[in-house]
């Protein structure tokens, strides 16, 4: 921070008394919808209610068919469940689970937790939040109502073709899985910009990075790692849709395909996904072992290294899931030697959790006794993990149910326990009645022994040979005895959950303005008086644990006496700040309730599932609805520019910024970075499979003349330097207005014409993307770079008519800088696509 | 005279963190497709796997050690909290991350080259 800086931050920002009148303004410009149309509200506490009730509603749902599962297998030779219905309820179970349940609750916790940890009144894009959180919420229900039509996918939770092919999965089960799932990973993205802009750009002045709680580290993570891994199972899932429903043959071993293609694109995700759960987990309970144990985090810098190592070390591990499949045996050192490593990190966390609990003295309340759990349970998977993690011996237990005993103690160690920590934890923070303790405890005993008895076994009987995924076995195994155990003890863990229902029924009384508060003196900021706009005024922070090291900061900051403590523009607020330093650089207007959100998620929605079900005209209809929303919703997006506003210490900010000091530049940039991930798959696909069948890969001269993606590469070049020509005339009268608008005009012609060429020369080539795998990946090439252009196409025509509206000029320029950057990305990508498409058969045939 | 002060660039700053993780990255994705390339019909040179695993760690390590000695001068220059917690937590990835280059590598040193799985 500046000296200037820190002079402006000693001492009280804002004197008392308050103006009369400022917290009624306050208050009414963060007013609620009232009824049933709270549905239509953005802000991050109710959406995060929301998005955390449907979570665990999932949660719930899927243990129910974890149940039926373990009454099928409590007895040899059963009957209670036919095969193919056994295949979709445990197909739907893992499915739900990681998808429905895990990935959205971590990220629930972070929508609804967030804002009040870090000082902000709200996230940067609360609409957002709300889509992102309709999105999963309308997607995940279809998805699991196709249980009830026969409709539900059966070929597990990770769908390896060939199995999920047409050939041996014809029905739509396999489809409404890779919509449904690819739509709602996009979904999770949405989540993901928007936590890794709150973190980075929304915290408390003052609140520098080395003062973040630990839970925004591992959200920061957290996020990072999404953008990263989904990226590679949307590429996936697209890869095999197309296969499915047009032939492009990627999978298919006779037209030069790999079905192990599937297997690295899926783990690729797969593995991260592990720690995309577990970190944010890990956060959780960073957060409450120092408030039980009474005393700051031990190794607060080395946890941060541990979890940025580990958010690393996890992309380098996914090979360890498909041990069995032949892979050199060097290649198999390096993952098994990546997967010990992971060890280290994974370790310097729970020492300095350890550590903590040591030197403090632990009450022994309910969410001491499920972070003990994590710690038992989750070792414990950890340990079987190194185990697994040895080559040899997991070419024994492969496929086996000790690998099942695994996961689950890694994933139900690793995140559920901390996750119902969580709930006894914070609750108080958000209800007008802390849960019962008593409750608490039953409940944690009964899911702790129930988890062991339930799980436990299973180590034995997979290595007595017990394969997974069966819907039965014969009496002569002798497994009987030990799958009965496994089922007394699921039910046990059913009744834990059901006690915790039950107290939730009894004392969960969720309220924006009024929660019980701080009743485990803890340190961090979502414990001081809350309100739906957050903190009365935004608290100066400075300490990594303010409620501790600034006595009175709660009260100070609920009499309006830190920054912003109205609204100086009439309209919901939250200081931007700068990323590593929190020192305020804007102030951010949010808009208020609205119904396009939940507008756009439902037809968006309704665009996948009914494309799934192959009614595509209504499916385009929906498309075009939900991309009417979303413009509705975005036209309202970039107020106009007003004069700078004081926030308090004489500080005055402005608001409206644009370039790298506006979030939505961030935000942007996080997308192309999931853009880029995308592609980077991609080429990973393409090159994979030229190992594999370099047959089916073109001699040049089957190839299209040279000169054909020159001139694709000349007009996508053209189409860039448009718009950097285009923001050089950014409207300021009438005539700039009419060149700004020829100029996107004719970038869009070149980028849509370089696109249009580049099918054009392969088409007349002869060249058929159902011809092979080779073809298929020349047409995804380009079918990537369409979904590109499509999205510009949109944006470009957005923004002509913003500044045929007069909103877009030097000044107001985020929409420009925005088309600007993903331009410019798409360019790029089109031209490493033509290099790679034309050039890398030249080289090696 | 006072030293200069380093310009804030926050995204620039921010990404020097995952500097050292993000060689480990490519020196693990090099040996791994090194490997996959090199191991396999279109391209089958063994021979040269070797060498490139060695150069790929030695690269690796070498580019780490520039890494921390690049941070260790800009120490003196820094004031800002956050941004000295930001260099120290560098230089411990940096750390680790060498430790994971030595890890990965190992299997160079214990195992054939283009050997298919036993079992």
């Amino acid at each position: 921070m500046t000296d200037v800086a820190e002079r402006r931050l000693a001492g009280h920002p804002n004197k008392l008394p308050r103006p009369k009148g400022e917290l009624e303004a306050l208050e009414k410009a963060w007013e609620l919808p009232q009824g049933w149309r709270i549905i239509s509200a953005v802000n991050n506490t109710v959406i995060g209610y929301f998005y955390v009730g449907a979570a665990l509603l999932f949660f719930l749902l899927a243990g129910i068919l974890a149940l039926l599962m373990r009454l099928q297998l409590a007895v040899p030779s059963n009957t209670f469940l036919s095969q193919e219905t056994y295949n979709q309820i445990f197909t739907m179970h893992g499915t739900v689970m990681m998808f429905l349940f895990a990935v959205p609750v971590v990220e629930a916790m972070g929508v609804l937790l967030l804002p009040q940890m870090l000082g902000a009144r709200d996230l940067p894009f609360p609409r957002l939040s709300a889509f992102a959180f309709w999105a999963y919420f309308v997607g995940g229900l279809i998805f699991f109502a196709t249980l009830f039509f026969d409709l539900a996918p059966s070929g597990g939770w990770f769908m390896y073709p060939p199995l999920t092919s047409t050939q041996y999965s014809p029905g739509m089960g396999a489809d409404f899985w890779l919509l449904g799932i690819g739509f709602i990973e996009i979904s999770a993205i949405a989540g993901a910009v928007e936590l890794i802009v709150g973190v980075l750009r929304t915290r408390a002045p003052g609140m520098t990075l080395d003062r973040m709680p630990m839970f925004a580290w591992t959200m920061l993570i957290f996020a990072g790692m999404i953008v990263f891994a989904f990226p590679a199972v949307i590429l996936a899932t697209m890869l095999l849709e197309l296969e499915r429903a047009f032939g492009w043959p990627f999978f298919i071993p006779q037209k030069g395909g790999d079905a192990l293609l599937w297997q690295h694109l899926f783990w690729f995700f797969g593995h991260p996904e592990v720690y995309i759960i577990f970190l944010p987990a890990a956060g959780m309970v960073s957060m409450i072992v120092p408030t039980m144990a009474r005393t700051p985090l031990a190794g607060y810098r080395l946890i941060v290294v541990a979890l940025i190592a580990t958010g690393f070390f996890s992309f380098g591990l996914w090979v360890h899931h498909i041990f069995t499949t032949g892979i050199p045996a060097m290649s198999l050192g390096f993952f098994s030697a990546a997967s010990m490593a992971v060890a280290i990190p994974s370790g310097i966390q729970v020492y300095s959790w350890i550590a903590t609990i040591a030197a403090g003295r632990l009450r022994w309340s309910t969410p001491s006794l499920f972070v003990l759990g994590f710690l038992f349970i989750f070792t414990l998977g950890g340990l079987t993990g190194v185990m697994v993690a040895m080559v040899p011996f997991d070419w024994q237990a492969h496929d086996t149910y000790f690998i099942v005993a695994h996961l689950h103690y890694v994933l139900v160690g690793g995140m559920v326990f901390p996750l119902f920590a969580a709930f006894y934890y914070w609750a108080p923070a958000f209800s007008r009645r802390a849960l019962s303790e008593r409750f608490g405890k039953a409940t944690f005993w009964l899911m702790f022994t129930g988890f062991n008895v339930a799980f436990f076994p299973m180590h034995i009987s997979g290595l007595m040979g017990m394969p997974r995924r069966v819907y039965t076995y014969p009496e002569v195994m002798e497994w009987g005895v030990l799958n009965m155990i496994s089922t007394v003890g699921a039910f046990l863990f059913a009744a834990g959950v059901l006690v915790f229902l039950i107290d939730l029924v009894r004392n969960l009384r969720p309220t924006v303005t009024e929660p019980i508060g701080n009743v485990w003196n803890a340190s961090s900021l979502e414990w001081m008086h809350n309100h739906v706009y957050g903190p009365r005024s935004v608290p100066l922070v400075e300490s990594r644990d303010p409620l501790w090291d600034q006595p009175g900061l709660s009260e100070e900051s609920k009499a309006g006496r830190h920054y912003l403590p109205g609204t100086v523009t009439g309209v919901r607020e939250t200081i931007v700040t700068s990323p590593i330093e929190a020192v305020p650089q804007a102030l951010l207007r949010l808009p208020g309730y609205g119904w396009t959100p939940i507008l756009a998620a439902v037809f968006t929605a309704g665009f996948f599932m009914l494309l799934t079900v192959k009614a595509t005209a209504l499916a385009l209809l929906s498309g075009m609805l939900a991309v009417v929303a979303i413009l509705i919703w975005m036209w309202e997006s970039d107020p106009k520019p007003l004069p700078r506003a004081e926030i308090g210490h004489g500080i005055k900010v402005p608001t409206y910024v644009s370039g790298s000091l506006s979030h939505s530049w961030w935000a942007m940039v996080v997308l192309l970075l999931v853009a880029g991930s995308l592609y980077l798959a991609y080429v990973f696909s393409y090159l994979y499979l030229w190992t594999v069948s370099p047959q089916v890969w073109p001699k040049p001269a089957q190839s299209p003349a040279l000169s054909w993606p020159i001139i694709a590469a000349l007009l996508l070049a053209a189409s860039s330097g448009l718009i950097l020509w285009a923001g050089r005339t950014l409207p300021a009268n009438f005539r700039n207005r009419l060149a700004f608008c020829v100029l996107i005009g004719s970038a869009i012609v070149a980028l849509v014409g370089g696109l249009a060429i580049e099918v054009f020369a392969q088409w007349r080539m002869g060249i058929r993307p159902d011809a092979d795998a080779h073809a298929a990946m020349i047409y995804m090439a380009s079918f990537l770079q369409l979904e590109l252009t499509l999205a510009l196409v949109v944006m470009a025509g957005f923004a002509i008519a913003r500044s045929i509206a007069g909103l877009l000029n030097r000044r107001r320029r985020v929409v420009y800088d925005n088309l600007g950057l993903l331009w410019h990305y798409t360019v790029l990508q089109g031209l490493f696509g033509l290099l790679l498409v034309h050039g890398f058969p030249r080289l090696v045939g | 005279m006072s030293p200069a002060r380093p310009r804030v660039r926050p995204l620039v700053d921010l990404l020097r963190l995952f500097v050292p993780p993000g060689i480990w990255f490519a020196q693990f994705t090099t040996v791994y497709l090194a490997e996959a390339l090199m191991c396999t019909p279109p391209v089958a040179r063994p021979g040269a796997l070797i060498w490139t695993g060695a150069a790929a760690t030695l690269t690796a390590l070498a580019a780490l050690i520039a890494f921390a000695f690049m941070q260790g001068r800009r120490a003196d220059r820094i004031e800002r909290t956050g941004a000295a917690f930001l260099h120290d937590a560098a230089l411990w990835l940096a750390l680790l991350s060498g430790l994971a280059v030595i890890w990965t590598a190992f299997p160079f040193a214990v195992l054939p080259t283009c050997t298919p799985p036993a079992g």
